[in-house]
C-alpha cells in the first residue's frame, strides 16, 4: 500500500487549498485556516507547508493577476491535484477506520 | 498614500528570500499589512510585519546558498554536450575535418613550443648565472670588427688583476682528439677541457664523487662525467683510478665524478683537467702571449656589477696593458653567458651554437599554422551554420535567450578543441623521438606533462576554443527565427567574413610556400655554389700523430697505387676556418695605412694548390725546381693583392714575423672557409712538414681499393689513432648542416600548414556545393556543362588566391629579402619562388575544390531540386 506523508499542518494546509478550489493562494488560504479553526497561522509555516505540499506533489501552482492591494506583486494560486485528493482521502480513511476502533465506552466516558 | 512596510525587513526578505517564491510571499505579506493598516496602528502592524518577516526565515524558504539554479543549469550543459555529440554525429565530416585540423596545429605548435622552450633554457641551471659573462675579442680586419670567442691566457691574467668586480674568472680550454688509456681500454676522446680549479664553484656542475674545492686543485687532476666512468670503470669507483695520456706523455688521477652536463649547456665537456697540468705540457708562450687565443675567459661579476661601465674602460686597458695591441686593433667584449647560445654566434664558439632568427622564425610558423587551424574551424562552423539556422530558430521561439545559444555553441568550440589538443598531445607523444632525432635535441617525452606546459595547453585551448568560436556562436545566435526557420536569409550572413578569412589562409600558404622555395633556393646556392676549386674526388685525411718528418715517405707510400693522382698538405682542415693571421708590412704599400690591416696565413706544400685544382692566374706554383721556395716565396690570393693594391704582384716583397717574402704566383679567390665568411686576403706560405691534413686526389676507379691502400698506408705510420677519412664535397655541404635542418623544417610545417588549409579549403567548397546544389541542378536543367557549373564553383577560390598572391607576394619578399641579406653569399630571390608558389597554390586549390566541384556538377537535377 503506497503510503502518503502528511503533516497535521500539512494536511489542514490542504485541505484549505481544496475549500478555496481555485481561490487559493497564499492570504486566502490564511484566512481560510484561521477563520475556521481559530488559530493563527504564521505566514512562514503556512508558506514552508505549501512548498513542501507542492513538492510532494499534492498541490499544483499557477502564477495568478498581479493586485494593486499587493503593490503589484503577482498571486500565486495553489490547486490540489489528484495525488493531492487521494492523500487527504487516505488521510480521511486512516482516522475514521482509528475512529471506529475506538471502544465506545471510551468515547461515552469521554462524553461524560 | 500607500504606508510602507518596515524597509529593513522587506529588504532583508528579499535577501534571504530563495527569489523562485520571494514574488508572492511579498505579495502575501503586503496584502496583509495592508489590510492590518486599516485595523491598527501602524506601529502594531509593523511589529506584525517584522513577527512574519521573522517567522518566514526557515529553511525551504531561505535561498539555498549554492546558487539556486544550479539544477536547471546543469540539465543545460548536459543539453549542451549531448547536441554537440549529436551534431558531431550528424557532420563526421565537417568535424573530422575541423579536429584534426586543430589537432595537427595545435600538435606543429606544442613541438615548436617544446623547441623553442629548450633553445630557452639554455644555461639556466647555473647559480647566478646571470652574473656570468664571457669575455670575447675582435680583431680589425679590413675595416671590420672580426669578433672571436676566445682570448689569450696572458689577456685573461692581467683582466683579473685590474678588475676587482671579478669575483672569479675561469679560463677554459677545450681539447679534442686525444687518446685516454686506462687498463686495456684506449679510446680517443673528443670533449675534454683543461679548466682551472674554480671551475665547479663558478658553474654549477654537481659533483656526484669527490670535493668540488679540491677535485681540480693542483696538477694530473681529471674529473669525469659519469657517463665516461662507466665507460672505462663499469662499476668499480674511479676515485683515484689513473689515466695514461701517451701523446703528452702525462698521466691524470680521476680526483671527481661529475654528472653529465645537461643538454642545454652552450657546452659539453667529458673531461675537466685541471689547468695545472697545463703547464707540463705547452711551451711558456701560452702563458705569456697576449696574442695566443687558447682560452675561452668566463668571470662571474660581483653583484650590481654594470658590465657596460666595465666593457667601456676595456680600450684603456687594452691600449696600456695588452703588449702590441691597441685598442683600434683590438677590442673586448662581455656576452651575459645567458644569451651566448641564442645570441652569439661569433668565431670560435665552443660548439655551434642555436639562432634567435630561426626561433622567431619557426613561432611565427606555429603561429601562422594555429591561426590557419583556427580559421579553418571558424569557416565551417559559420558556414554550417545555414544547415542549422531551423535549429537556432525553433530554440528562440521556445524562448533560448542568446546567452544560452552562446554557451550552445562554445560548448561544441569547447569539445571540439579539447578533443584535438587531445589528439595533438598523442601525436606530439608519438612523434617526439623522431622530432628530437630531427632536431638534434634530445627533448624528453615526460615534459608534456609538465605543469607549465600542461597550464599553457589550458590556456591556449581556452584562448583558441573561444576566439575560433566565437565569431560562429555570435553570428548563429543572432538569426532572426522568422528568417532562419523561412530558410533564407541567412545563407550570405558572414560571407564577406568567411572569405576574408580564406583569403588569410591563402596568404599565408602562398608566403609560407615562397619562404621556404627561397630558403631551398639559399640552401642549395650554397651547397653547389662553385667554390673555385674542384672538390669532387678529394679525399681529406687527418695526419694526428703522424711523425712529420716521415711525411716525405708517407706520401711516397700513398702514391704507389695508381688510383691516387696527387697528395696535397695543409696545416687547415678544408673546409674550415683558418686561424692563422698576420700584419704585415709590403712594397709599395705606406706602411701606416695597413697597420689596422691583416691577412690570414694557410701553409701549403709543392702539390696543394694542384690536387684541390685552383687556379694560378698569374706567376707559379711552388716548385721543387726552385729552392728558394722552401724560405722565402709566398702566394698570394686575388683578395690580397687586392687589399694591397698592388698591379703586378708577381716578384714583389712582403714582411711579416720579422722575414722577407717574395710574391711568386697569385691564386684565383676560392673558397677554404664556408660560405658565411667573405674570401679573406690570404697568403699562401710553403711548408715541409708543419701540416695537418693531407689531400688526395683519387680517381673513380675502385674507390674501396684505393681507401683501402690509404689505410693500410696510414696505419703503418700511425699506430695510436684510428684511420680516418672524409671526401671533401661532402664536408663542403656538411657545413651547411644548419641551413639544411632549417630547410628541412620550413619544408615539413610549410606542408603541413598547407595540408590544413587544404582540409579548411575541401570542407568549404564542400559546404558551397551543398548550399548551391538547387542553383546547380537549375543551371543544368537549362543547359550548363559540368565543366560550367565545375567551374562556378572553384572561381571563387581561385580569384581568393589571385588576391592573396597580391598579398602575399611584397610581404613575404620584404622579410626574405632581410634574411637573405644576413648571408655574405647569397643567392638572388628572383621571381620564379614567388610564380612557383602562386602555382602551386593555384594546383592545389583547383586539385582540393575540382573533386568536390566535379561531383556536384555531376548529380543529377532531378535529386537536387525535387524537393523544395
Amino acid at each position: 500500500m503506497k503510503k502518503y506523508y502528511l503533516g497535521e499542518f500539512e494536511e489542514i494546509v490542504l485541505l484549505a487549498t481544496a475549500i478555496l478550489h481555485k481561490k487559493a493562494y497564499g492570504v486566502s488560504i490564511k484566512d481560510e485556516i484561521e477563520t475556521r479553526l481559530g488559530r493563527e497561522v504564521s505566514m512562514g509555516a503556512m508558506h514552508t507547508a505549501l512548498i513542501r505540499l507542492e513538492d510532494k506533489g499534492y498541490i499544483r501552482s499557477s502564477n495568478g493577476e498581479a493586485a494593486e492591494e499587493r503593490a503589484g506583486r503577482p498571486r500565486k494560486y495553489y490547486e490540489i491535484t489528484a495525488l493531492g485528493k487521494k492523500a487527504i482521502a487516505y488521510a480521511k480513511d486512516s482516522r475514521d477506520k482509528m475512529w471506529q476502533a475506538i471502544p465506545r465506552i471510551v468515547l461515552e466516558l469521554q462524553g461524560v | 498614500m500607500r504606508s510602507l512596510p518596515p524597509r529593513a525587513f522587506l529588504n532583508f526578505f528579499r535577501w534571504y528570500c530563495n527569489p523562485r517564491i520571494a514574488d508572492h510571499i511579498e505579495g502575501d505579506l503586503i496584502e496583509i499589512y495592508e489590510r492590518r493598516r486599516k485595523a491598527m496602528t501602524k506601529r502594531k502592524a509593523d511589529l506584525k510585519f517584522i513577527a512574519d518577516v521573522l517567522l518566514l526565515f526557515r529553511p525551504g524558504i531561505i535561498r539555498p546558498v549554492h546558487g539556486f539554479q544550479n539544477k536547471t543549469k546543469f540539465g543545460m550543459y548536459k543539453n549542451y554536450f549531448k547536441i554537440t555529440f549529436r551534431i558531431f554525429n550528424r557532420e563526421k565530416m565537417y568535424s573530422l575535418i575541423n579536429i584534426s585540423g586543430l589537432a595537427v596545429g595545435f600538435a606543429c605548435c606544442l613541438l615548436i613550443y617544446l623547441f623553442i622552450n629548450d633553445e630557452l633554457s639554455y644555461d639556466r641551471f647555473h647559480h647566478d648565472g646571470e652574473r656570468i659573462y664571457r669575455i670575447a675579442g675582435a680583431y680589425m680586419r679590413q675595416g671590420q670588427w672580426e669578433p672571436y670567442g676566445s682570448n689569450a691566457w696572458r689577456t685573461g691574467e692581467l683582466i683579473k688583476n685590474n678588475y676587482a668586480e671579478i669575483e672569479e674568472m675561469v679560463r677554459i680550454m677545450p681539447d679534442n682528439n686525444t687518446l685516454f688509456e686506462y687498463g686495456d681500454k684506449k679510446i680517443v676522446e673528443e670533449r675534454i677541457a683543461w679548466v682551472e680549479d674554480n671551475f665547479l664553484k663558478v658553474f654549477n656542475f654537481p659533483l656526484v664523487k669527490g670535493n668540488p674545492a679540491k677535485a681540480l686543485k693542483g696538477p694530473n687532476k681529471v674529473v669525469i662525467s659519469e657517463s665516461t666512468a662507466a665507460r672505462y670503470f663499469d662499476t668499480s669507483s674511479p676515485i683515484g683510478k689513473v689515466f695514461i695520456l701517451s701523446d703528452y706523455p702525462l698521466t691524470l688521477e680521476v680526483s671527481g665524478v661529475m654528472k653529465d652536463m645537461p643538454a642545454n649547456s652552450h657546452f659539453h665537456f667529458d673531461f675537466l683537467i685541471s689547468n695545472a697540468t697545463l703547464r707540463q705540457v705547452t711551451g711558456e708562450g701560452l702563458f705569456t702571449n697576449v696574442g695566443w687565443d687558447s682560452q675561452y675567459l668566463y668571470v662571474k661579476l660581483a653583484p650590481g656589477t654594470d658590465p657596460a661601465k666595465m666593457e667601456a674602460t676595456f680600450p684603456d686597458f687594452i691600449n696600456t696593458n695588452l703588449d702590441f695591441w691597441k685598442s683600434t686593433t683590438f677590442k673586448l667584449f662581455m656576452q651575459p653567458m645567458l644569451s651566448i647560445h641564442l645570441e652569439s654566434n661569433i668565431g670560435r664558439e665552443i660548439e655551434p651554437n642555436g639562432s634567435l632568427t630561426r626561433i622567431y622564425t619557426f613561432s611565427v610558423i606555429a603561429i601562422f599554422i594555429l591561426i590557419i587551424a583556427c580559421v579553418n574551424y571558424m569557416n565551417l562552423t559559420t558556414a554550417r551554420s545555414l544547415r542549422r539556422s531551423k535549429e537556432v530558430g525553433m530554440r528562440k521561439v521556445l524562448g533560448a535567450k542568446r546567452p544560452d545559444l552562446l554557451g550552445q555553441f562554445l560548448t561544441e568550440s569547447f569539445v571540439m578543441t579539447t578533443m584535438a589538443v587531445l589528439i595533438a598531445i598523442v601525436i606530439t607523444f608519438l612523434v617526439l623521438p623522431d622530432f628530437n632525432q630531427f632536431a638534434g635535441k634530445e627533448i624528453s617525452r615526460n615534459i608534456i606533462f609538465n605543469p607549465t606546459i600542461m597550464l599553457g595547453l589550458l590556456v591556449s585551448l581556452v584562448v583558441i576554443a573561444l576566439t575560433s568560436g566565437f565569431y560562429p556562436a555570435v553570428m548563429l545566435s543572432s538569426f532572426r527565427p522568422l528568417n532562419s526557420m523561412k530558410g533564407n536569409g541567412s545563407g550570405r550572413t558572414g560571407l564577406v567574413f568567411r572569405k576574408g578569412l580564406v583569403l588569410l589562409q591563402f596568404v599565408i600558404s602562398i608566403g609560407l610556400i615562397i619562404g621556404s622555395t627561397v630558403v631551398f633556393k639559399q640552401w642549395d646556392f650554397m651547397k653547389n655554389k662553385s667554390l673555385g676549386i674542384n672538390e669532387d674526388m678529394v679525399v681529406s685525411v687527418p695526419l694526428q700523430t703522424i711523425d712529420r718528418e716521415k711525411i716525405g715517405s708517407f706520401t711516397n707510400e700513398l702514391l704507389t697505387n695508381k688510383s691516387i693522382q696527387k697528395v696535397g698538405f695543409s696545416n687547415m682542415r678544408m673546409p674550415g676556418w683558418i686561424g692563422n693571421s698576420t700584419g704585415y708590412t709590403a712594397e709599395d704599400v705606406d706602411a701606416d695605412q695597413e697597420v689596422n690591416k691583416s691577412m690570414k696565413i694557410i701553409r701549403i706544400d709543392y702539390d696543394f694548390i694542384p690536387t684541390v685544382e685552383a687556379q694560378i692566374v698569374d706567376g707559379r706554383n711552388f716548385s721543387r725546381e726552385h729552392p728558394v721556395d722552401t724560405i722565402s716565396s709566398i702566394i698570394l690570393n686575388e683578395s690580397a693583392v687586392a687589399q694591397l693594391g698592388w698591379k703586378d704582384a708577381v716578384g714583389k716583397w712582403m714582411q711579416f714575423g720579422n722575414n722577407r717574402y717574395y710574391v711568386v704566383g697569385v691564386v684565383r679567390d676560392f673558397h677554404f672557409e664556408s660560405l658565411h665568411r667573405k674570401i679573406p686576403p690570404t697568403i699562401f706560405m710553403f711548408s715541409t712538414r708543419s701540416f695537418n691534413f693531407a689531400y688526395l686526389k683519387i680517381d673513380e676507379q675502385n674507390i674501396p681499393a684505393t681507401l683501402a691502400h690509404v689505410k693500410d698506408t696510414y696505419s703503418r705510420f700511425v699506430t695510436n689513432r684510428e684511420f680516418s677519412y672524409s671526401f671533401l664535397h661532402q664536408d663542403v655541404e656538411r657545413q651547411y648542416v644548419a641551413e639544411a635542418k632549417f630547410t628541412q623544417v620550413f619544408t615539413m610545417f610549410t606542408l603541413l600548414a598547407i595540408i590544413i588549409a587544404c582540409l579548411g579549403t575541401f570542407g568549404l567548397i564542400s559546404f558551397t556545393a551543398e548550399r548551391k546544389s538547387k542553383e546547380i541542378g537549375i543551371r543544368k536543367v537549362l543547359g550548363a556543362s559540368i565543366g560550367n557549373v565545375s567551374f562556378l564553383l572553384i572561381r571563387e577560390f581561385v580569384v581568393l588566391l589571385a588576391f592573396a598572391s597580391v598579398i602575399a607576394w611584397p610581404v613575404a619578399w620584404y622579410f626574405l629579402n632581410e634574411w637573405i641579406q644576413t648571408f655574405i653569399y647569397s643567392t638572388t630571390i628572383g621571381i620564379e619562388p614567388f610564380v612557383v608558389a602562386t602555382l602551386l597554390a593555384g594546383l592545389i586549390v583547383v586539385i582540393t575544390t575540382g573533386f568536390r566541384a566535379v561531383k556536384a556538377a555531376l548529380v543529377n537535377p532531378i535529386h537536387s531540386i525535387r524537393n523544395e
